[in-house]
């Protein structure tokens, strides 16, 4: 499992020194709290912090915070719609985001597969309304036996692909994690948020996070 | 006093630790094992039950004790071979399809269910034998009945009592009905949805 971890890190390595393009690198550690409402519904509160360390055209560290709350309703056993708002602090500005979420997840022998289709719109003061779409499918791999189980370790692949309609621009993500289950109600995540985007123009951006998710249910 | 972003993100980790390290747990882990770390009781029964597939050992650990199962697949049924932490046969499970029962069984099985849920659908099904290892040979082998042979159906179900559906684990025995029903608590996917 070490020899996947290790190609899958090189790829993305080589990926971003390699190709001819805008290159970002930086840390992005998020803290979800979750608090269950009733049998269907939950209450999702996160915060999110990114700092760039490495920006090829500036040089210079920024960071900003993105705060979320969400609504969850489960729909079904395997079935859920989020609707959520973000209000991001990036340097003087404040970017409101609403989001609604479509996810289906669904269970494999030994694996969790799940899709989320979401749609998001973003207000800015004395700046246009914008809107994105976006599909990610995540899978989530147990390290030893059939399930996750309490201080035990899994793997989570995710790609998503995201797409501005003011920008006319795709974005491609690819997230592979290490997961730790710790305790019954909270799981800590490390890994790779790789981010594709430009391409169509051919001004290609690479982005490179290393990110850690504390996900805690209440 | 004007409290940072990053600073308020530090102190909410710190505040979440304790959280985690005064939680309190149910012990329950399921893992790959080698055939070395099984009992020579359970490799032997394996060995002469000669498969010729690939045999994948499980340890299922809790409060209740210690668990060892080998898992194989065998004429495109998935098997399951429980035994006891000193290598005794508790059980074996085969996954099968609700149109492989007989058709007797099947009109008792959906019977029962109806009683049960307003609406259902059978997700996954098992026969179940239970008894001394050989006649839970012959019934897995030679499809042989005897008198002792102990067979129930366990069934993962997708049903819906008032409102909402849920997923229950639903032991069946051969006269089709239920003997035990349990909830399975939702899985909790927050990491794949957010």
């Amino acid at each position: 499992m070490k020899q996947y971890i290790s190609i899958i890190f090189l790829l993305f390595l080589s990926l971003s020194i390699f190709s001819q393009s805008d290159f970002n690198a930086g840390l992005l550690p998020k803290i979800v709290l979750t608090k269950e409402l009733s049998d269907k519904t939950k209450w999702v509160n996160s915060i999110e912090s990114r700092t760039i360390i490495y920006d090829e055209e500036s040089q210079f560290s920024h960071s900003l915070v993105d705060v979320t709350t969400m609504y969850s309703l489960k729909t079904n056993t395997n079935q859920s719609l989020n609707f959520g708002y973000i209000v991001r602090f990036k340097d003087n500005d404040v970017i409101h985001r609403t989001f609604q979420h479509y996810n289906f997840v669904g269970s494999l022998l030994s694996a969790k597969l799940g899709h989320r289709f979401a749609f998001e719109q973003f207000y800015q003061t004395q700046k246009q309304t914008t809107f994105r779409t976006r599909y990610r499918a995540s899978l989530e791999k147990p390290l030893n036996g059939e399930r996750v189980d309490v201080n035990e370790f899994y793997l989570k692949f995710g790609n998503e692909y995201l797409y501005a309609f003011d920008e006319q621009d795709l974005e491609i993500r690819f997230t592979p994690y290490l997961g730790f289950q710790a305790t019954k109600k909270d799981k800590i995540e490390f890994g790779l948020d790789y981010r594709l985007s430009n391409f169509i123009e051919n001004q290609t951006e690479n982005k490179l996070w290393i990110r850690t998710s504390w996900y805690i249910s209440l | 006093m004007k409290l940072h972003p990053k600073s308020l993100f530090f102190l909410l980790l710190v505040c979440l630790s304790f959280n985690v390290l005064f939680s309190q747990q149910k012990f329950e882990k399921e893992y790959r094992i080698d055939q070395t770390g099984v009992p020579e009781k359970a490799v032997e029964i394996i060995k002469d039950w000669n498969f010729n597939k690939k045999i994948k050992w499980y340890a299922e650990e809790s409060q209740d004790g210690k668990t060892f199962e080998a898992k194989v697949c065998y004429q495109k049924k998935n098997i399951s071979v429980e035994f006891s932490e000193n290598g005794e046969l508790i059980d074996v499970e085969k996954t099968v399809k609700f149109r492989d029962l007989s058709e007797e069984i099947q009109q008792k099985i959906k019977s029962s269910l109806s009683e049960r849920f307003r609406k259902y659908r059978i997700k996954k099904i098992q026969i179940q034998y239970t008894g001394n290892q050989k006649v839970i040979y012959e019934a897995l082998f030679q499809t042989k009945y005897k008198e002792e042979t102990g067979i129930n159906y366990e069934l993962i179900v997708k049903g819906k009592k008032e409102k909402s559906y849920q997923n229950f684990e639903i032991l069946i025995n051969s006269k089709g009905e239920i003997e035990k029903e349990l909830l399975i608590k939702s899985i909790d996917f927050t990491n794949l949805e957010f």
